[in-house]
């Protein structure tokens, strides 16, 4: 999964970004509300990390209004110092979908950006689950397989869980690389194959989870049916 | 003159000036035409009777048929019709000229008492015949417009009608005119100076309790004076009660504020005392301590400034706002944080509900409530308001785990401590409590028909 984060501070950033990555999540970073603007309108995310308080011209709702104004419907979770609840109620009806108060606690952040990419993709509930495979919750590092974890690479962890996140669909190839790589990672498209070479290996019995569908791209689901 | 439009008194002076202007031009101009009527008619009488005096004074001599005009009659002193006009203006007269039958008549062919200049005769008009008086305007020998009256008379004795003809010029009308103009010039610009001179009084007069105001608030705010002084004119003193309002509401939002900056550098002192000794140590610092004492003395600095704020608007004037927006806004943005709890959120709240207070501490204090109820809720959280008594009453209830009536209690006790566990402690209760303290409300914690817990915010509400 591919997050953009939107913050001027440099400290707060960093520690954003480091934590994401350490989560598995692909991350952009824009420290200024332009460059913000324009990475959401042009990219795809499954979320945004988004500071209310941005130094240059705009704040985080001008940029979140020109984001919803273009249609662009990802889950957006401010960052803010405000901590009053007129300031959320103004946030969430901009179309926010949270609000986090600085300082806040990492893990907390983690745990709600998670929930909002979950809810935006239609799997309302809070485990995600694909038959025997079981994305862990509570750490959201490890991918369950029968109970048992799977050793995972950081690549082949983020496709696994995006492809959880949106399972019995074909995604296509396209869009499977716009969401597990970072602007700055070096895309070399036959990399992917090898990621589901080494997944459906690790998957062992399993294995028929994880199909291709020629021309068309990647399936994983118990079900047969590929439409 | 540049007249300063932007001052009162110049406004009001300017639009007396053009009115009184206006009115006495037209006014003038009125009366002169009155008037000029008058001057016309008695100059037209002196004629008229100029002429009748003519046609007495003739007669015809019986024996030689000659006429004759008693001109001593009319021009003995004391009884020159003239009058005091001056003698180029004098009535002209003439009888005849004759048509030729009748020339025998009169030797000359005509009889003149004054003329203007020698061998110049008015014509005899057309239709001078009839009973009445026949009056025409003509041109004089040096142009002047001449009133001419005259009539066809038969004299006893003679043979034929004779015509009596007098005329005068109209110059005289003119020159009194231009007298009379003179002095109605005079006496309508002194009496425009006067009304002017009236209004501008009037305007110093009664601005004068506008100054007054004025002088009054530079005593305030050079310090002489805490308050308006004196009374003022019924147009104003509501200006000045109100002024006086405000400034006491100030005066007691500044002493509050005052107040409470004290308390809270009174109550961080003891946190900042246990960080100071902490940094004194020689040991390693205890992490957990600081973080704990900066917890206390952050949650201490966000209570004194929402106390500061509350203490400074709750006797605003006017300051109140309707309870239901800002509880459906609420609801709104409590549906989309706990999206993935799928609550059902209802709310249940009268238009015609209004908090008197601040729109912000409404949305605070019901804010934290229902984050608190959302968040223990299993799904179902109930947001009600309704007017007790002169209240405002509003219940959030939500289907959660609900506290024991012995840890109600204890709950808001520990909130009103402030020790150290309110930042993170889960609950927003505390938050409510203090904002619902500084209306002078209540808040109260009870057991829920939805099984949960229920707590109630009572505030004081405003009228619709």
């Amino acid at each position: 999964m591919r997050i953009l984060v939107v913050e001027d501070n440099e400290m707060v950033a960093k520690q954003l970004v480091e934590a994401l990555q350490e989560a598995n999540f692909a991350v952009d970073h824009s420290d200024n509300a332009e460059d913000g603007l324009e990475l959401g309108l042009l990219q795809s995310y499954a979320a945004v990390l988004l500071d209310m308080n941005l130094q240059s011209g705009m704040d985080g709702l001008d940029v979140l209004r020109a984001w919803r104004e273009a249609n662009r419907a990802m889950p957006v979770l401010f960052l803010t110092v405000k901590d009053r609840w007129t300031d959320k109620v103004t946030a969430l009806e901009a179309g926010a979908h949270d609000y986090i108060v600085k300082p806040f606690h990492i893990e907390e952040v983690l745990a709600r950006l998670w929930t909002h990419i979950r809810i935006a993709e239609g799997q309302n509930a809070p485990d995600l689950v694909c038959g025997p495979l079981r994305l862990d919750t509570g750490s959201m590092r490890h991918i369950l397989l029968d109970g048992s974890r799977l050793q995972l690479t950081g690549m082949e962890f983020r496709l696994l869980t995006f492809m959880m996140l949106h399972q019995n669909k074909v995604m296509s190839r396209t869009s499977l690389m716009d969401h597990i790589y970072d602007l700055k990672a070096d895309r070399d498209s036959n990399t992917l194959e090898v990621f589901v070479y080494k997944i459906r290996k690790k998957l062992g019995e399993h294995r028929g989870l994880l199909r291709t569908v020629a021309g068309r791209g990647y399936y994983l689901g118990e079900t047969g049916d590929e439409d | 003159m540049k007249i300063r439009t932007s001052s009162i008194a110049g406004r009001i002076t300017l639009v007396a000036a053009i009115l009184i202007t206006l009115i006495l031009v037209a006014g003038g101009a009125a009366l002169s035409l009155i008037v000029r009527d008058f001057v016309v008619r008695a100059f037209e009488q002196r004629l008229v009777e100029t002429l009748e005096l003519v046609i007495a004074s003739s007669e015809v001599n019986r024996g030689t048929g000659e006429l004759t005009v008693q001109r001593g009659a009319f021009f003995q002193p004391g009884i020159d019709i003239a009058g005091d006009t001056a003698p180029d203006l004098r009535p002209y007269w003439q009888i005849g000229p004759l048509s030729e039958p009748d020339r025998a008549l009169l030797p000359g062919g005509l009889i003149e008492s004054h003329m203007w200049a020698s061998n110049w005769t008015l014509p005899i008009p057309q239709d001078i015949g009839g009973d009445r008086y026949y009056r025409s305007d003509q041109v004089g020998p040096q142009g002047e417009t001449l009133r001419v009256f005259g009539r066809m008379i038969r004299l006893g004795g003679a043979a034929q009608p004779l015509p009596f003809l007098v005329a005068g010029d109209l110059k005289a009308v003119d020159q009194q005119m231009l007298r009379l103009n003179g002095v109605l010039v005079a006496a309508f610009g002194l009496l425009g100076l006067c009304l002017l001179a009236l209004v501008f009084a009037q305007i110093r007069f009664g601005l004068r309790p506008l100054r007054t105001v004025s002088s009054s608030i530079g005593r305030i705010r050079s310090g002489e004076s805490e308050r308006l002084d004196g009374t003022f004119p019924r147009e104003i003193s509501g200006l000045t009660n109100e002024l006086n309002t405000l400034l006491d509401h100030n005066r007691t939002m500044i002493r509050r504020a005052r107040e409470q900056v004290e308390d809270m550098a009174h109550v961080i002192k003891t946190p900042l005392a246990v960080l100071k000794n902490e940094s004194d140590r020689k040991e390693p610092l205890d992490a957990s301590l600081v973080g704990e004492q900066l917890d206390t003395i952050r949650a201490h600095v966000d209570r004194y400034v929402m106390r500061t704020r509350i203490a400074a608007t709750k006797d605003l004037l006017g300051a109140r706002v309707a309870v239901r927006p800002v509880a459906a806004a609420l609801t709104n943005a409590l549906t989309r944080l706990y999206a993935d709890k799928n609550l059902a959120l209802t709310l249940d709240c009268p238009e015609t509900l209004f908090f008197k207070g601040e729109g912000e501490d409404l949305n605070e204090a019901l804010g934290n409530l229902a984050d608190n109820a959302c968040k223990w809720s299993a799904g179902q959280v109930r947001i009600s308001a309704h007017a007790l008594d002169d209240d405002l009453c509003i219940l959030v209830e939500d289907d959660g785990p609900g506290l024991p009536s012995d840890k109600r209690a204890e709950v808001l006790e520990r909130g009103r401590r402030l020790d150290a566990t309110v930042p993170g402690s889960g609950l927003g209760l505390p938050i409510a409590q203090e904002i619902a303290d500084a209306y002078g409300g209540t808040l109260t914690l009870g057991a829920s028909g939805l099984g949960g817990l229920k707590a109630e915010l009572r505030l004081p509400s405003a009228d619709t």
